[in-house]
């Protein structure tokens, strides 16, 4: 039996508040010569579910943490073999993604292994597995709470159901999407953009009449961290109230329409130690105390080499979802929404900066400018800071009076306060439904 | 009278401040001045007469006679006039000249005040009506003393302060002989004779020195001395074989007697404990022994100006912590389950609250502690490393006095009550900190709902019965609640008792019989919205009784010998649901019984004046006890679920398993010349019970376990060797001691252990070797105005666990430095005094950045970067340095004040250094970070405000 106390958040909370008093406790810092010793080791990420689809298994080597990305291992022949030596292929589709040919079914109460066997030669084997019984999700649902830290906000909670009498161990991944409705809708948007100053007539910005209205999107997020959940202390054997995830209720995706689609894997105890230790490893700690961090042994192993070192776990899950949808209204009647995914102040930048000098080419016909200066509204609108927001009444006058140098013409406001697609997508999802 | 009273105090203060002579400030010589241009007579003005009969009337009542006849207020303290009588008769004399024969043959002289119809009387000394010479200071440093004083022939006053005394404050001051301003001079005779207080014999050939000269006068055979001694303070030296050493100090008005009644030498008197204290250094046979006073230390700054005496110890060669907030205390390489923690003889589990930043004991009832971290002597047992014997003060016989602090986080209170005057008394302590206003203060709504606090109360019962019996008793409890999310609180306390009677046989033997228990516990307690509340529990009780002796078989031989016992009874955890929808089920793991004792014999034999031999045996004995169930498994096989052979169960009160084995504990010392040693020793132990943590530093919440049929004891050998020197009249010690250490048997755990709650906890549990070694250097300097100390350390502490199976082994089976592998440590303490009130404290530490377990490399998973991690501890974090400043002002000495104050500025990091403690390698959105932790990396200033009454 056991059971996560989880001091160490909490410690660490806490002592971090102390320092943020007093000093400061924990900061990022530069690390250096974090390159890999391990001279490119082999990664095996192989999640299998009992869902009937195709299935895919990563391979890539570790790396350094300069580097952004893992060389992917290509040329590996993988597949995973049940007791009865039947296997399946697994063939690399794109570098280092290795991928079942259609959809498959994995069985239950049958034992099956991972089998790897890269291009140098090493063979890596997997410690038998199998997939554990189905956990269906039995309700998943919104409610509005105060959660730990006093912070006000909708706690999306999984029930699920079991009749077995061991404990089980559950993985969650989640995906959210949400509406985004931009609070100023325009119907006009940037036209021509003239940003040749020997054209004849300068610089120039025009606009036009939108096509569509551009106000209404769909956010979508897909959660990254490991969220993890047993019984293994609990009298029954399934979750009631489980928490997957708190949205705080300055959170906008609550703003209007929520989705969650909640995906539950449900896993064996030596899967459920494997992610738990990785959570361990890669989380913030106690500031007084740590985990005593080392290897992250997993369910592979190398077959043929004493050099080889092998990383990754091959966890087989049985494999339950389900959605929900909610309104911000649902739960917080009459009051005032979050506040928007970004400041929505107007601007006037000018289309001529402060300043602004041409000067004639000596050979005649055209002109330069004067520094470097360019265009300060061309260049908001050329690397989407501007929506168009109105025009500028006084644009006329301020030239007569003060030159063309910084005279305004629009009124603009940051893009994304008028054209939600900076943070979604206009196409409304399949799943999408209203009420 | 109260009004006298107050003069009187007015006068003793301003000859208290006026002690400072030459560096006094500039405000108090105003005052000063402006008192004695008071007090000159005026001249030529008619003496006032008076007439009286006085037959055998006292001389209080005489005073009031001519107080009343003279017009004049007399101004004096009872006590001076309620001894002698006086018979006399006067008709129309003048009042000075009654008083002289009134006075005459008292120690009393008297000083008229004409303008204001008052007369002061005096005793001993006489008012000065003038500045002593040179008193505003002199042109030339070079003047001679004698010279001045022969050109005058006038001594200058006697100014004697309280708290310039150098001797323990045993003695009363005696004041020999009654000023005559006709008769001052610069050196007076002083005689008498010596007595030996038990026998009421003279005493012969005892050699009185004045202390800080060569004069010198000894006894002759009727015990009488004579002797010349400097006009004013002077401390006598006193000496003679089989009579204790001792100090008296006299203030010398004139020619007189002083008789010395003084103790034989076996009676240890404070003085002489304190004689050999100074020279325990370099005389005691014991090596790697420390000693702090908690009132000693209150100099030195610390984080929050709290006093604390585990801090200090960590400044101690040897002694060392993971970092700074890591609770628990690393000596000479051991874990910090290897250290035996005693307060008042009961075992304290955890003696740090919040984290190890501070002590969890009271600084004011806390004596001080003794350290052993080599040779530890013979009563102690169970612990690996070390031996922290805290010692809690015993009250004041008296009268009733107090102490109390208040600072940034903690408020203190000790107070010391007289039950029986000069008998028994109690102590009480209380002690609470405020640390919550830290967290509310800030700016983090987050946190509002956060609390950290801790407290800690102590009683003490101590009675002297009489020369031959005397009982201790300690009741103690502490306790830290701390949470930030508003669902989940953690809480832990320790809770202690102990009774102590230490008897007498006869001259030769004395005894102690000690009865202790101990508990320590902690606890979560989760109330959330959801239906997973619960509420979990740990608690390790000990009850221990010791009965120790202590035979002076004769000159040579010094027994000791006993024997100890301890019960233990261990919940290694349960976890219960709370509140009516939890579905948390309840668990109790078994309860834990085991039964540890010990036998020991040891002598110190002095062979010889220079060879002092400590041999001593003790034989440790332990037995795990049922009910419970244990498992069995497959010899030379890893303990896991799939090497299972069988599950035994136990009756209530079975042995399960025993474990023991002989101690040895010698030591050898051997004094090259008196202030120079040289000191060996070897010693062995066994250690039963073991702290079960998968973190790198101790945390509040790691659980105890007792040896049982699959944990073995863990096991040490030490030897040290040192050479130890004395400078000055031991006023600097310098010592340099090097130690080699092995342990079998020490816990390490399985990467990712699961510990608690775990019922087969065996199959986590790794058990390998470990070994220390280390030289330590350590320069004391014990008195002057600037004095601390200054110690080096070079160690090393490797551990090691190997197996066949990969799953038993770290790094490879090779030895591998301990989290808290600190090669080089330097520790500066210093005190600068500037005056009796002023005094400036600086610390400076350096020590090599602790191990750490660092990435070496970076792989993808489930979509996500995370690190791969070197083999333990194979990098280092960076080096650790800090300086910290205190500044000390003592209030001031008036006697009558309500309250001796004692305020302490300090700043704890002052060159604000970002000392890394940790770090963290953090998955954040799929992107490995690197984030560094460090406890206190500005500088911190606080102020503490400590009082006595």
């Amino acid at each position: 039996m056991q059971i996560k106390t989880r001091p160490n958040i909490v410690i660490w909370i806490f002592a971090g508040s102390i320092c943020f008093g007093l000093s400061a406790c924990i900061e990022e810092f530069e690390a250096e010569n974090i390159t890999d010793a391990l001279a490119g080791a082999l990664v095996v990420d192989a999640r299998i579910s009992d869902q009937n689809r195709e299935h895919t298994i990563f391979l890539s080597r570790t790396f350094s943490l300069e580097a952004f990305e893992p060389l992917p291992e290509k040329g590996a022949q993988v597949g995973i073999s049940d007791e009865l030596g039947n296997r399946i292929d697994f063939l690399e589709i794109t570098p280092g993604a290795y991928s079942t040919n259609g959809a498959i079914t994995l069985e239950q109460d049958k034992m099956y292994t991972l089998e790897v066997l890269t291009i140098d030669g090493v063979r890596y084997t997997s410690n038998e597995a199998s997939l554990p019984g189905k956990v269906e999700v039995k309700d998943l649902r919104a409610e509005r709470r105060v959660n730990g830290f006093e912070k006000e906000g909708i706690a999306i909670l999984v029930d699920n159901e079991d009749t077995s009498n061991r404990p089980n161990y559950f993985r969650y991944e989640y995906e959210e999407t949400y509406k985004i409705v931009a609070p100023y809708v325009n119907p006009f948007d940037w036209d021509e953009i003239d940003y040749d100053i020997n054209d004849g007539d300068g610089w120039e910005v025009t606009i036009a009449s939108r096509d569509e209205l551009v106000n209404v999107c769909y956010g979508n997020n897909k959660s990254n961290d490991i969220i993890l959940a047993s019984t293994a202390v609990l009298d029954a054997n399934n979750l009631d109230d489980f928490e997957v995830r708190f949205l705080g209720s300055e959170n906008y995706a609550i703003s209007h329409r929520y989705s969650i689609l909640v995906k539950q894997y449900h896993h064996d105890i030596n899967a459920a130690s494997f992610f738990g230790l990785l959570e361990d490893f890669s989380s913030i700690e106690g500031i007084f105390s740590n985990v005593q961090t080392g290897r992250l042994e997993g369910n592979i192993a190398v077959q043929n080499s004493d050099m080889a070192i092998v990383f990754g776990y091959f966890e087989l899950s049985s494999y339950s979802e389900k959605r929900i949808f909610f309104e911000y209204e649902d739960f917080f009647p009459n009051e005032p929404l979050p506040p928007y995914l970004t400041n929505c102040a107007t601007g006037a930048p000018p289309l001529y900066p402060e300043g602004f000098h041409i000067t004639p080419v000596p050979e005649g016909g055209e002109f330069i400018i004067d520094g470097t200066a360019g265009s300060p509204l061309i260049d908001g609108i050329l690397t989407g800071l501007y929506a168009y927001h109105a025009d500028n009444e006084d644009y006329e006058e301020y030239i007569l009076r003060e030159g063309l140098g910084g005279a305004a013409p629009f009124f603009v406001k940051p893009l994304g306060c008028v054209d939600c697609r900076v943070f979604g997508s206009i196409i409304v999802p399949k799943f999408w439904t209203e009420e | 009278m109260t009004i006298l009273f107050k003069f009187q105090n007015i006068i003793a203060s301003h000859i208290r401040l006026s002690s400072f002579s030459i560096n006094m400030h500039r405000v108090r010589i105003l005052l000063f001045v402006f008192f004695f241009v008071g007090v000159l007579p005026l001249a030529g003005q008619e003496p006032v007469v008076v007439s009286g009969v006085y037959n055998q009337v006292s001389l209080e009542e005489v005073i009031l006679d001519l107080e009343k006849k003279s017009g004049y207020n007399f101004f004096f303290l009872k006590d001076w006039v309620a001894q002698d009588s006086v018979t006399l008769t006067v008709n129309n004399e003048a009042i000075f000249s009654v008083l002289d024969k009134v006075l005459e043959g008292t120690p009393l002289n008297y000083h008229i005040l004409e303008n204001e119809k008052r007369i002061i009387l005096l005793e001993n000394t006489i008012v000065y009506d003038e500045l002593p010479l040179y008193f505003f200071g002199r042109d030339s440093t070079n003047v001679n003393t004698e010279t001045t004083r022969g050109i005058r022939n006038v001594p200058p006053p006697t100014f004697f302060n309280e708290d310039v005394r150098q001797t323990q404050k045993e003695y009363a001051v005696s004041r020999v002989g009654k000023a005559d301003v006709t008769k001052l001079k610069s050196a007076y005779m002083l005689n008498g004779k010596a007595f030996n207080a038990r026998t009421g014999t003279v005493i012969e050939d005892l050699a009185i020195r004045i202390k800080g000269t060569n004069m010198l006068s000894v006894t002759n055979t009727q015990g009488d001395f004579e002797l010349e001694l400097p006009a004013g303070y002077n401390v006598l030296s006193i000496r003679a074989m089989g009579i204790a050493s001792t100090e008296r100090e006299v203030i010398m008005y004139s020619d007189g007697s002083l008789n010395l009644v003084l103790e034989e030498g076996l009676q240890q008197l404070d003085e002489v404990v304190v004689e050999a204290d100074a020279a325990k250094n370099v005389e005691d046979a014991i090596t790697g022994s420390e000693q702090i006073d908690s009132e000693e230390s209150k100099n030195i700054p610390l984080v929050l100006g709290e006093r604390d005496v585990l801090q200090v110890a960590k400044a101690l060669p040897g002694i060392s912590s993971a970092g700074e907030g890591a609770t628990g205390l690393n000596v000479r390489g051991g874990k910090t389950d290897q250290n035996l923690v005693l307060l008042d003889d009961a075992v304290i589990y955890n003696p740090q609250h919040f984290f190890g930043i501070f002590q969890a004991l009271n600084p004011f009832t806390t004596k001080g502690v003794d350290i052993y971290k080599g040779a530890v002597p013979l009563e102690f047992g169970g612990r690996l490393s070390s031996v922290f014997d805290i010692r809690t003060k015993n009250g004041n016989v008296e009268e009733v006095s107090g102490e109390a602090s208040i600072g940034p986080v903690t408020a203190n209170l000790a107070l010391e009550i007289p039950l029986q005057k000069d008998k028994s008394s109690l102590v009480v302590g209380a002690r609470g900190a405020y640390a919550d206003w830290i967290l509310r203060s800030l700016d983090d709504e987050s946190l509002n709902n956060s609390q950290a606090s801790f407290f800690d109360g102590i009683l003490k019962y101590h009675n002297r019965m009489d020369d031959n019996n005397e009982v201790k008793a300690t009741a103690y409890y502490s306790r830290d609640a701390f949470s930030i999310t508003s669902d989940s609180l953690y809480n832990y306390d320790n809770r202690l008792f102990s009774a102590r009677w230490d008897h007498r046989y006869n001259e030769k033997t004395n005894s102690a019989l000690i009865v202790g228990n101990s508990r320590y516990g902690f606890g979560i307690d989760f109330d959330s919205e959801a239906n997973t509340d619960f509420d979990l529990d740990y608690t390790i009780e000990e009850t221990e009784l010791k009965y120790k002796l202590r035979t002076l078989l004769n000159e040579k031989h010094k027994l000791d010998y006993g024997i100890s016992t301890k019960f233990y009874a261990v919940n290694p955890g349960s976890i219960q649901p709370t509140g009516g929808d939890s579905n948390v089920t309840a668990n109790f793991i078994d309860q834990e019984q085991a039964l540890e004792g010990a036998l020991f014999v040891g002598d110190e034999i002095t062979l010889s004046e220079k060879l002092l031999v400590n041999v001593g045996l003790r034989y440790a004995f332990f037995a795990a006890l049922g009910s419970g169930t244990q498992r069995t498994y497959q010899d030379g096989l890893p303990k896991n679920e799939s090497t299972v052979l069988d599950t035994i169960s136990y009756g209530s009160g079975d042995v399960v398993k025993t474990y023991g084995g002989p101690e040895a504990r010698i030591s050898v010392r051997y004094l090259l010349k008196p202030d120079l040693s040289i000191k060996a020793s070897f010693n062995n132990s066994y250690q039963f019970l073991h702290t079960l943590s998968n973190n790198t530093t101790v945390s509040p919440i790691d659980t105890w376990k007792l040896s049982d049929l699959n944990i073995a004891p863990q096991q040490g050998y030490q030897a040290s060797l040192g050479i130890y020197k004395n400078f000055k009249n031991n006023e600097y010690e310098l010592s340099l001691e090097g130690y080699y250490k092995r342990m079998d048997n020490v816990l390490d755990f399985k990467t990712g252990a699961d510990l608690f709650l775990n019922e087969n906890v065996e199959t986590e549990v790794l058990q390998g070797d470990g070994k220390a070694y280390g030289v330590e250097l350590l320069l004391k300097k014990n008195r002057g105005d600037f004095n601390g100390w200054l110690s080096y350390t070079y160690s090393r502490s490797l551990y090691r666990f190997d197996s066949e199976f990969s799953e038993e082994r770290v790094n490879n089976g090779d030895f591998f430095a301990s989290n808290f592998d600190k090669p080089h440590d330097v520790s500066l303490i210093t005190n600068y005094k500037f005056s009796k009130r002023y005094s400036l404290s600086a610390n400076f530490v350096y020590q090599t950045g602790r191990p750490v377990t660092y990435p070496i490399g970076t792989f993808r998973f489930n979509n996500a970067d995370f690190v791969a991690f070197s083999n333990r501890n194979e990098f280092r974090i960076p080096d650790f340095y800090r300086l910290d400043l205190g500044f000390n002002i003592e209030g001031n000495h008036k006697k009558n004040k309500l309250a001796h104050s004692f305020v302490t500025i300090s700043v704890y990091n002052v060159l604000g250094r970002n000392n890394p403690y940790s770090v963290f390698f953090v998955t954040d959105n799929g992107e490995v970070k690197a984030l560094q932790s460090s406890i206190f990396a500005v500088p911190i200033p606080s102020i503490t405000y400590n009082f006595k009454f």
